[in-house]
């Protein structure tokens, strides 16, 4: 258990819009172990979610390394990456990003359906996941059926029903009263102490205690990696 | 009002994309709409351009062969005498006498004669000059001439007026010029001068021959039916008087203007307009569609103006103020487009054989297109301004609200628009591969002679110098003589009737040793009358017994030619060589015998009116007195090369005589077809314009959708959705509503191929395999129309799923 799950390396990367270069990741350096909880955390535009649209694979870096379960991912065709994206990472978004046309059911299943599964499996999993985030009593209904912290909890299942590597979560809370948010961060503590890998992004330092270590960003770069704010409990 | 219509406009302007696009749909829609109208006003509603023209009617006979056909001179003279309903009546015989001006060559004119009441009877003073005098009318030697070959041959002068002409070779006086508004070749084909038609008593006696036309003009009060049981009783009455010739025979009067077009020609411009209404359907589904995605992306406009207390129907009233005012303007650029389109279908069409006829766009054309342009506007608003006056304002202003219930039925009515748009245009296609192959197929078949390589023209004869069969004679076998030592010419002949023109002249006959079947139930034939050579250049085969040689002549034993039907069905499993028919008169029989059989034939004419009879016989021109001939040659190479030399060898022979309406044999047969051939371009037009309509209409539903589905797809990528996984997001839909619509598609070609089959039995028409293929490439068309929007779908990019809405 040597090697990191997720390891970054001099990772820059550079946005050229209108001729104006922004530098959104300069230099990173980045290791997550499996099982880990981190969280990324800093203010608006510092690049977090810049930084998560590379780990999770849907943007490229300009200049560095990124190793995924010890194999660059550099490279690789568009269809290799949505193969990876499904099997090995579990999105949450911010604004849920639930398929309005589809039931909860049908829309946790969206990834298993994209792997091939059998129906039987799919349906094992999807039920399971649900379960786990307590909303199995609502999968006939349809996104705008439920209230935002519903909606995200069953993103939550969707990021789960695969069972990928690890579940990139950005400022899952952002679009949640406090309430809700809070709900929804003990449902991701919940996931980590039954094993699952986390990396959260968070401009709210107050959300960041619940993780195993807290990298902070400023203008692309690692300003601070913390360990001690470790919410003891 | 006012004040919806200049918000409207505002709106317009804001997306001038959807606009520009919605307007030019329509102009093509309803241009196309009023074009054709503009053709079907002048073809099918257009009076004569006579006074009172509702008032004119033709008399013709009618028998158990023929329902309108011509009078013989004594039927004529008998109903002219003895009718009290027709207030004046005139006798017309169409000619086309040979005009001959000092230094000018020989030139085949169209006339009309005419008896003293004709010109009088169209209440169309001349322009010029006089009409004819009582005078004239009885000794001739005057004619009254038309507006174009007035200024065609005559200068368009006053001076025109008191000019002698040389007509087929004597001299007249030009006493009157017609106004141009006669030029109207509807009514007669072209018509370059009316003569007095001058009959003398003896000619009034003809009862056994028909080839007179009449014209009435009814008294002030006399009702059709009654005009119609006057003719029933002198019909009877000279059935009784002559029943010889009149036994079965009838009379029937049509109006002039119901008569202006066939059946035929009427139902194909029937089936034109129908066709393109389809069109303008399709633009409708179109705009109707585009509306949708508007007013959709409006919806939170629209929920604020219903939340701030407008009333639906204001709301109604404002969407539909915006379809009309786009409808409006399409149509106002669709006049354009039909005064072009018009135009251009005019300069094409053919007449009575002469080209070209004035299609303006007049005011009821404009009408035609307000009336059109209104409704198609309250037919593609109207269900878009319903629905976006149910918008439910609550759902639509809540943040995020995406997938609402309002949305799935916009889609599902997208969807089902979509469904009858390809449903339309399969029909369309089928429709019109329907006539165009039809007309392939008449085109193509196999007519049972070769009509490649062959030159032909046509000269009559002038009577007073052609009376004796001897020089006759003399003047065909240098013609022929002449002719076929020129370099090129393969071979020649002289005909009366010709297998590229009608079938000849039909006639009576009797059977020898037959029993007499009975006045009015003789058999008929076709009879055409050649000179030898005729079948080898033809290509005609002789199946049995022989050929005619110039040893067959007035003096020699008639003989005839029959056609191999002829010789099956009258001497079935007999040899038909030796048997005798003859003429119908027990007095009079002039046997003649069948010393051949050659193969059936098809003629064009034949093509459009089914002939009366299969039954057809050739007899050698010099046993008959024929003076309306053809002549044909056929080349060795290029058939064009000599027809200089024939008018050349004609002028030498006989430097009065004009060989006119000279072209190949193959022109000629593009001739007849020309109309249908017209049709099918147009229709083939329609179908194109139809099936990129439509395409458009999908690929803008396919697309608009697509892109309104962007995030989705974004998500769907980001949780691993591969390339194909999206493309088939996007077509599904479209594949399906392109399954659906192709069915309900098919069912309506089918029934439409049938009834065009029923209205129109003279045209071969479409197989189902052709209807099939053709919506087979609907079906193609519409997956690429989504297919585009679909390809453009996989290349959204996944991070947007990062990003909020
Ligand atoms: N697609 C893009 N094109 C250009 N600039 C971008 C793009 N995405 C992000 N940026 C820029 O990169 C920087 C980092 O953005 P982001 O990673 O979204 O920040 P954060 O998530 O921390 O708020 C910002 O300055 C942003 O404007
Ligand atoms: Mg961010």
């Amino acid at each position: 258990m040597s090697q990191p799950l997720l390891k970054l390396d001099n990772v820059t990367k550079v946005f050229l819009t209108d001729e104006v270069e922004t530098h959104a990741l300069s230099g990173i350096h980045l290791e997550i172990k499996k099982g880990e909880y981190v969280a990324i955390a800093g203010p608006s535009g510092c690049g977090k979610s810049t930084l998560l649209s590379i780990l999770g694979l849907l943007d490229t870096p300009t200049d560095g390394t990124y190793l995924l379960n010890e194999r660059l991912v550099q490279g690789l065709t568009p269809a290799e990456r949505a193969r990876i994206r499904n099997r090995e990472i579990g999105f949450i978004f911010q604004s849920f990003n639930l398929i309005g046309d589809l039931s909860v059911y049908e829309n946790v299943e969206l990834p298993l359906t994209y792997r091939g599964l059998p129906a039987a499996d799919r349906r094992a999993r999807v039920e399971e996941a649900l379960e786990k985030v307590g909303m199995a009593h609502r999968a006939k209904h349809v996104p705008s059926q439920l209230s935002g912290g519903q909606q995200q909890r069953v993103a939550v299942a969707r990021a789960l029903a695969g069972a990928p590597a690890v579940l990139l979560a950005d400022e899952p809370t952002g679009n949640l009263d406090s309430k809700n948010g809070d709900a929804v961060m003990e449902l991701l503590q919940s996931l980590h102490r039954t094993g699952s890998t986390i990396l959260m992004v968070t401009h709210d330092t107050r959300f960041a205690r619940h993780a195993d270590r807290t990298v902070h960003l400023f203008d692309g770069r690692v300003v601070e990696e913390s360990v001690e704010n470790k919410d003891m409990t | 009002m006012l004040q919806d219509a200049r918000y409207a406009l505002r709106q317009l302007l804001k997306s001038p994309g959807f606009t520009v696009v919605a307007v030019l749909t329509l102009a093509l829609g309803i241009g196309v709409n009023a074009t054709i109208f503009t053709l079907l006003s002048t073809i099918l509603f257009k009076a004569a351009p006579f006074g009172h023209s509702a008032d004119l009617f033709y008399v013709y006979s009618t028998s158990a062969q023929a329902r309108r056909w011509n009078l013989s001179p004594g039927d004529a003279n008998d109903i002219h005498r003895q009718n009290t309903v027709f207030e004046r009546f005139a006798i017309i015989n169409f000619s086309s006498p040979s005009l001959a001006d000092p230094g000018q060559p020989a030139e085949r004119v169209g006339g009309m004669e005419v008896s003293g009441d004709f010109l009088p009877m169209l209440q169309v003073p001349p322009a010029l000059g006089r009409l004819f005098t009582p005078e004239e009318d009885r000794d001739g030697g005057a004619i009254v001439v038309s507006h174009h070959f007035w200024l065609r041959r005559l200068g368009g002068g006053p001076d025109a007026i008191g000019r002698v002409l040389r007509l087929d070779g004597k001299p007249v006086t030009v006493v009157g010029v017609m106004p141009e508004s006669l030029d109207d070749p509807m009514t007669w084909g072209r018509v370059d001068l009316w003569q007095p038609l001058g009959y003398d008593a003896a000619s009034w006696e003809t009862r056994d021959s028909e080839w007179l036309r009449t014209l009435g003009r009814l008294k002030p009060g006399i009702s059709v039916p009654q005009a119609q049981a006057e003719m029933d009783s002198i019909g009877a009455k000279l059935a009784r008087d002559y029943p010889k010739s009149n036994a079965q025979k009838g009379f029937a009067v049509v109006n002039l203007n119901t008569s202006r077009i066939d059946g035929l020609g009427r139902r194909m411009s029937w089936l034109v307009m129908d066709l393109t209404i389809f069109v303008l359907l399709i633009a409708c589904v179109n705009l109707a569609n585009l509306q949708l995605a508007r007013t959709t992306s409006q919806r939170r406009e629209h929920a604020i103006r219903l939340a701030l207390g407008s009333s639906p129907w204001r709301l109604i009233r404002q969407l539909l103020t915006e379809s009309l005012i786009i409808s409006l303007a399409g149509g106002a650029l669709g006049l354009l487009v039909a005064h072009w389109g018009s135009a251009a279908l005019g300069r094409s069409l053919l007449i009575d054989g002469s080209e070209g006829l004035d299609l303006p766009v007049n005011l009821q054309v404009v009408g035609f297109t307000f009336v059109v342009s209104a409704l198609t506007g309250a037919a593609f608003g109207i269900v878009p301004a319903w629905l976006a006056s149910r918008t439910d304002a609550n759902a639509a202003l809540k943040q995020g609200g995406r997938g609402t219930s309002g949305d799935k039925s916009r889609h599902r009515l997208r969807h089902a628009l979509i469904v009858s748009e390809i449903a339309i245009a399969v029909a369309l296609l089928a429709g019109a591969g329907y006539f165009v192959r039809g007309t392939q197929r008449m085109m193509e078949r196999d007519y049972g002679w070769r009509p490649e390589n062959l030159l032909m023209g046509h000269m009559v004869l002038p009577y007073e110098k052609y009376a004796d069969e001897q020089l006759r004679r003399t003047f065909f076998d240098r013609l022929r003589a002449d002719l076929g030592a020129l370099p090129g010419v393969d071979r020649v002949f002289v005909s009366r009737g010709h297998p590229a023109g009608s079938a000849g002249d039909l006639g009576k006959f009797a059977v020898e040793g037959r029993e007499d079947p009975g006045i009015g139930k003789e058999p008929m034939k076709f009879e055409t009358d050649v000179t030898p050579g005729f079948f080898s250049t033809m290509g005609i085969r002789l199946q049995q017994g022989r050929d005619f040689s110039d040893g067959d002549r007035a003096s020699t034993r008639g003989v005839v030619i029959v056609n191999e039907t002829m010789a099956r069905q009258l001497w079935p499993g007999e040899n038909p060589i030796g048997k005798r028919i003859g003429a119908t008169d027990p007095a009079h029989r002039d046997w003649r015998e069948v010393v051949g059989v050659v193969n059936d034939i098809t003629n064009p004419i034949s093509l459009f009116v089914p002939p009366e009879t299969r039954y057809q016989t050739y007899t050698p021109i010099y046993q008959s007195d024929s003076r309306w001939l053809s002549l044909t040659v056929r080349s060795t190479s290029d058939p064009h090369l000599l027809e200089e030399s024939v008018h050349r060898i004609v002028a030498k022979l006989d430097p009065d005589l004009a060989v006119y309406g000279v072209e190949t044999v193959q022109e000629r047969m593009a001739h007849w077809m020309s109309n249908f051939t017209l049709v099918s371009w147009i229709l083939s037009g329609m179908a194109a314009l139809g099936l990129l309509l439509s395409s458009v209409g999908i690929y803008g539903v396919i697309a608009n959708l697509a892109a309104q589905r962007t995030q989705e797809i974004g998500i769907r990528t980001a949780l691993g959705a591969q390339r194909g996984d999206v493309l088939w997001l996007i077509m599904k839909n479209g594949v399906r509503v392109a399954a659906i619509g192709t069915s309900v598609g098919l069912a309506l070609a089918f029934t439409l191929t049938f009834i065009l089959a029923r209205a129109m039995p003279e045209v071969p028409g479409q197989s189902t395999a052709g209807t099939f293929g053709l919506s087979a490439v609907i079906v193609a068309v519409a997956l690429i129309a989504c297919w585009l929007p679909a390809r453009r779908a996989t290349k959204v990019d996944p991070i947007i799923a990062l990003r909020g809405d």
